[in-house]
């Protein structure tokens, strides 16, 4: 059976979207690295004004210890078997919504940084290199794995949505635009709406905040959407079909994530075509300069 | 050189096999048996120097002494081994309550055995009385001074494993003052214990180790210490900084205190000498903990001194990340307990990582190993 690490930075992810592969890829194995608990986010920066502590080239920061999980999921030698594919997934997040490239850029350093920073000999840091190329991707949720929920009514139930959304038609889940006034007209000083990373943001494009208004229109429960509970029950029976076929332009993002986890399961997705695929993260096996399956 | 110890189907152990040296540490999810492995050579210890139900006394009492999943034909065995000898104890319940069948093995020949409800025992062949208030190791030592088995019996008498100081009772109290130089096993004579050793010729360069430890590991909390006796107590001033006014231990951070009951448990214990601190971390920020480390690496550094912290922190961990084969695992799923992390997996690949996120993230050690994974809640 092919093994698949998932390398999650969310609570949710690391709960559920093991779950959510598997009822798309039944003959698959899936599992979240860590095996206890997701590593450290790390795109809830700016990724263009990081400090050193953050820099691909700091071996403790949380993209470098992502990149050693993803790495260290497919070489042999390990504690388990080696995984057959790693997939190192995050939310781009709103504060990089702007300039994804950037984010990919700091991926393509970190893995980089990673093997020439090793202790390995040329030969076995030559063999991790044609390793890490054949068998680990890194994918980007836009802007966060709750905008996919928008797309499947059923999920938001699961979340415990009170009311439908009401959402700009012409945006694509990933670039979604809530157009409920009463979500709106919520004071921007509002505790129970404000991203926990502490930036601002754009309310409006703010699925995890939309969705914590939908689940509690009133704003008077404590902790109406938790990301544990809620979230995970969205997220683990995810329509994906369902999420990619509604969505406006497809959901560049996730639509390149599930074709390359497709072709990498030897399990192609006849519902995706390569056109509708984000080409900053699409599969890119014959570009001599990629570093990964797909960056 | 370590003895090594063994065990099956004792308490949590169903099996280890196990020789620290040097300063190491032992890691492993709740339950797993660390404090149980960590008091095994206390068990040995007090068993051999007095009996059998004081050694089960120091190391966790005499129930639940079989493991939950050993059968009812199966033995409780432990076993201590120094070169070639052995010493083996097979304990079981019998209608007379505890019962013990003791063996010593030189190479694979057994020289000494007691037979479970026996009243002789045979040595080198002769047939010798029990006594009950010693056991037959020790009396044989005793009696004939036998050189095959006073090597293991000394050994078996250099281990000390600290846990549960008694903080609370330190600070109302101070300690008793007694000419005591080694610390009690919960820390109670520290204060008596410093002084003695203070004012002896021989072991000031001990105090004074000690005293710039504490300084490094607790800067502007911790300067320096004076005693006071009244009556038969010893208690403890301290100066929490140059010029400040000194204050009773009673008003002093528990980490101060626990920083301090860990150094003199290494520092002034006897050599050589097996130490086990249990819950290092507890109290300790960890610049201290780090500062402490530092300082009982640096005093056993040439020392026949073995130290094993017991520990969930992942603070003490990354102190190993130089030394991994000197971090021990209770790994679920493994026969024989514990591994070092380098026999877990490849050098090359744990250098990708810091020990303590490996222990964090539940690949080392984690309660989780080898267990089905949840089912989705929805389905």
């Amino acid at each position: 059976m092919t093994r698949v690490a998932l390398i999650t930075t969310g609570k949710c992810e690391h709960r559920a979207l093991h779950h959510a592969l598997k009822r798309l890829f039944p003959e698959v194995e899936f599992e979240s690295l860590p095996p206890d608990a997701p590593l450290n986010c790390f795109t809830s920066i700016d990724v263009r004004h990081l400090s050193d502590k953050n820099s691909p080239t700091n071996p403790d920061s949380s993209i470098r210890q992502l990149v050693a999980t993803m790495v260290g999921a497919v070489i042999p030698g390990g504690i388990d078997d080696p995984f057959n594919f790693a997939f190192l997934i995050d939310d781009l997040e709103l504060c990089n919504d702007g300039h994804p490239h950037e984010v990919v850029e700091l991926v393509r350093k970190a893995v980089r940084s990673h093997v020439e920073q090793s202790k390995w000999s040329l030969a076995k840091q030559e063999r991790v290199v044609e390793a890490v190329r054949d068998k680990c991707s890194c994918h980007l949720l836009r802007p966060m794995v709750e905008a996919y929920f928008f797309g499947d009514p059923a999920a938001l139930a699961r979340a415990k949505a009170a009311r439908p959304p009401q959402l700009d038609p012409t945006c694509d889940f990933e670039q979604l635009l809530a157009t409920d006034p009463e979500y709106l007209a919520v004071p921007d000083d509002n505790d129970k709406l404000k991203p926990h990373n502490g930036g601002t943001g754009d309310r409006a494009r703010h699925p995890k905040s939309y969705l914590t208004f939908l689940c509690d229109p009133t704003l008077t429960r404590k902790r109406p959407y938790a990301e544990t509970k809620e979230g995970t029950s969205a997220l683990e029976s995810l329509d994906w079909h369902a999420v990619i076929q509604s969505a406006a332009l497809k959901c560049p993002f996730l639509s390149a994530f599930l074709e390359d986890l497709s072709w990498a399961v030897n399990a192609p997705l006849d519902w995706i075509a390569q056109e509708q695929t984000s080409e900053l993260t699409r599969m890119k096996l014959d570009d001599p300069a990629r570093v990964l399956r797909n960056i | 050189m370590s003895v090594i110890f063994e065990a099956e189907n004792y308490r949590g152990l169903k099996k280890v096999r196990w020789a620290p040296s040097g300063v190491c540490a032992l890691v492993g999810p709740n339950g797993s048996g660390k404090t149980t492995l960590l008091r095994l050579g206390g068990l040995f210890r007090y068993t051999v120097e007095r009996t059998l139900n004081e050694g089960l006394a120091v190391s966790g009492g005499s129930l639940g002494l079989k493991h939950f999943d050993a059968k009812d034909t199966d033995s409780i065995t432990l076993r201590a081994t120094l070169d070639s000898s052995s010493y083996q104890l097979r304990i079981q319940h019998t209608g007379f309550g505890i019962e013990v069948e003791e063996s010593f093995f030189c190479g694979s020949t057994r020289i000494l055995h007691r037979p479970f409800l026996a009243s002789r025992f045979e040595f080198d062949g002769q047939s010798l009385p029990i006594d009950l208030d010693r056991m037959c190791l020790k009396l044989v030592a005793d009696r004939f001074d036998d050189q095959r088995v006073v090597p293991v019996l000394t050994g078996l008498r250099q281990y000390r494993t600290y846990r549960d100081y008694r903080i609370e009772y330190l600070r109302d109290s101070g300690s008793a003052t007694t000419g005591e130089t080694v610390l009690s096993l919960q820390g109670a004579n520290v204060f008596s214990v410093l002084r003695n050793v203070r004012d002896n010729f021989g072991s000031r360069d001990r105090f004074q180790f000690i005293m710039a430890a504490m300084r490094t590991a607790f800067p502007g909390a911790f300067h320096d210490l004076a005693f006071s006796t009244s009556g038969p107590r010893t208690h403890a001033m301290f100066l929490s900084r140059i010029g400040s006014d000194a204050l009773p231990f009673s008003s002093a951070p528990n980490g101060v205190l626990c920083g301090l009951l860990h150094l003199v448990a290494v520092v002034c214990g006897e050599t050589p000498c097996h130490i086990a601190l249990d819950e290092f971390e507890n109290s300790l920020h960890p610049h201290a903990i780090r500062s402490i480390i530092g300082s009982i690496r640096e005093w056993c550094e040439d020392k026949d001194i073995t130290v094993v912290l017991a520990t969930h922190s992942p603070v003490v961990m990354d102190e190993f990340n130089d030394e991994k084969e000197s971090l021990f695992v209770m790994q679920p799923g493994r026969e024989v307990q514990p591994a070092a992390v380098t026999e877990l997996a490849d050098r090359e690949w744990l250098d990708q990582f810091a020990l303590g996120r490996l222990y964090t993230g539940g690949e080392i050690g984690s309660p989780n190993k080898g267990k089905p994974k949840p089912e989705p809640t929805a389905a």
